[in-house]
């Protein structure tokens, strides 16, 4: 409960939700409140969703990671500590993306030679045409095909839009690392591409 | 922006995934279920408690009961077992007097030998 000018408590969900941040939405889910869970559930199932679909390439594996990321946002909000400075943003990236590790290290064997069948025929249909969703599929491909941290560097830096001190701070590991991580990412994207391949290494020098 | 990061604006658009209905909804519900469960697990523990005790509380009570008449058999054992000492004593003064008139016949047979 926000305090008012004249004592009286008044309602927290009074307040623009926009003014709320992330981590003061923590604390009141903390305290077992369902409205504050709820708006950021909508402020970040969406975006959150696409990242672990993108590391998983596949949308039920996504899913599930998303519900078990927010169980741990209810449990764990209570022991949220906003003395720590730690960013939502940051902890709950850092959580889908541990989860998603997890989802891939469970994976059976045989699931993964499904993946290699249908790639051997995606590299066939690619020789044809280039158009965007062809150019889509190599793309997908080939960040299957990147080492999982390069792969991971890739999406928040890329797709999610995170700034690379941002990224560094989700995969625990220093900000030269990261850049590493980018630069070898960039690199190995280059070469699987084998289409663009002289074009692209004459871009990235 | 160069070529790679058109290619990945692409790859970015085509595979964007907006959350389903269903998925939502259940995420919604996870504060509800979470509590419920912790309700329910608090009430397992008791019945498993309740479990262990019905589980239990026969087979102690058999086998405090086996341990007492243990010991009440033990106590009257102690007769019994001097009886035996008493009878092994008789036994070896008889064996003893067997032993020494096997000696004497003994003596007898070799003097009738000389």
């Amino acid at each position: 409960m926000y305090e008012g000018d004249n004592g009286n408590k008044k309602r927290w969900w009074r307040v623009p939700t926009d003014t709320l941040t992330d981590e003061s939405l923590m604390l009141r889910i903390g305290e077992g409140d369902q409205v504050a869970y709820g708006i950021l559930v909508n402020r970040h199932l969406n975006m959150n969703l696409g990242f672990a679909y993108k590391l998983l390439g596949n949308k039920a594996e996504a899913e599930e990671v998303m519900q078990e990321a927010f169980i741990r946002v209810w449990k764990h909000a209570s022991r949220w500590d906003p003395s720590r400075k730690t960013r939502f943003t940051t902890w709950f990236y850092r959580v889908v993306t541990n989860l998603c590790y997890d989802v891939g290290r469970k994976r059976k064997p045989q699931e993964n030679v499904e993946v290699l069948d249908r790639m051997a025929s995606d590299e066939i249909s690619a020789d044809n045409v280039i158009a965007v969703d062809q150019r889509s599929k190599q793309v997908k491909r080939a960040l299957e095909e990147l080492p999982k941290r390069q792969h991971t560097a890739i999406m928040l830096c890329y797709f999610q839009g995170l700034s690379n001190r941002e990224a560094a701070d989700v995969m625990e590991v220093s900000l030269n690392a990261l850049e590493s991580y980018l630069v070898r990412a960039r690199r190995n994207l280059a070469d699987i591409l084998q289409d663009d391949k002289d074009n692209l290494l004459k871009e990235i020098g | 922006m160069n070529k790679l990061n058109d290619y990945l604006d692409e790859y970015a658009k085509s595979h964007s995934l907006n959350a389903r209905r269903e998925l939502i909804d259940s995420i919604m519900e996870i504060p509800r279920n979470v509590e419920q469960q912790a309700k329910i697990s608090s009430t397992n523990l008791w019945l498993n408690i309740r479990d262990w005790g019905l589980f239990l509380v026969p087979r102690l009570s058999g086998l405090t009961a086996a341990f007492v008449l243990g010991l009440y058999m033990g106590s009257a054992g102690g007769a019994a077992l001097a009886e035996d000492e008493l009878a092994r004593d008789l036994l070896d003064q008889e064996q003893s007097e067997v032993v020494a008139l096997l000696d004497v016949e003994e003596f007898i047979f070799a003097e009738d030998i000389e």
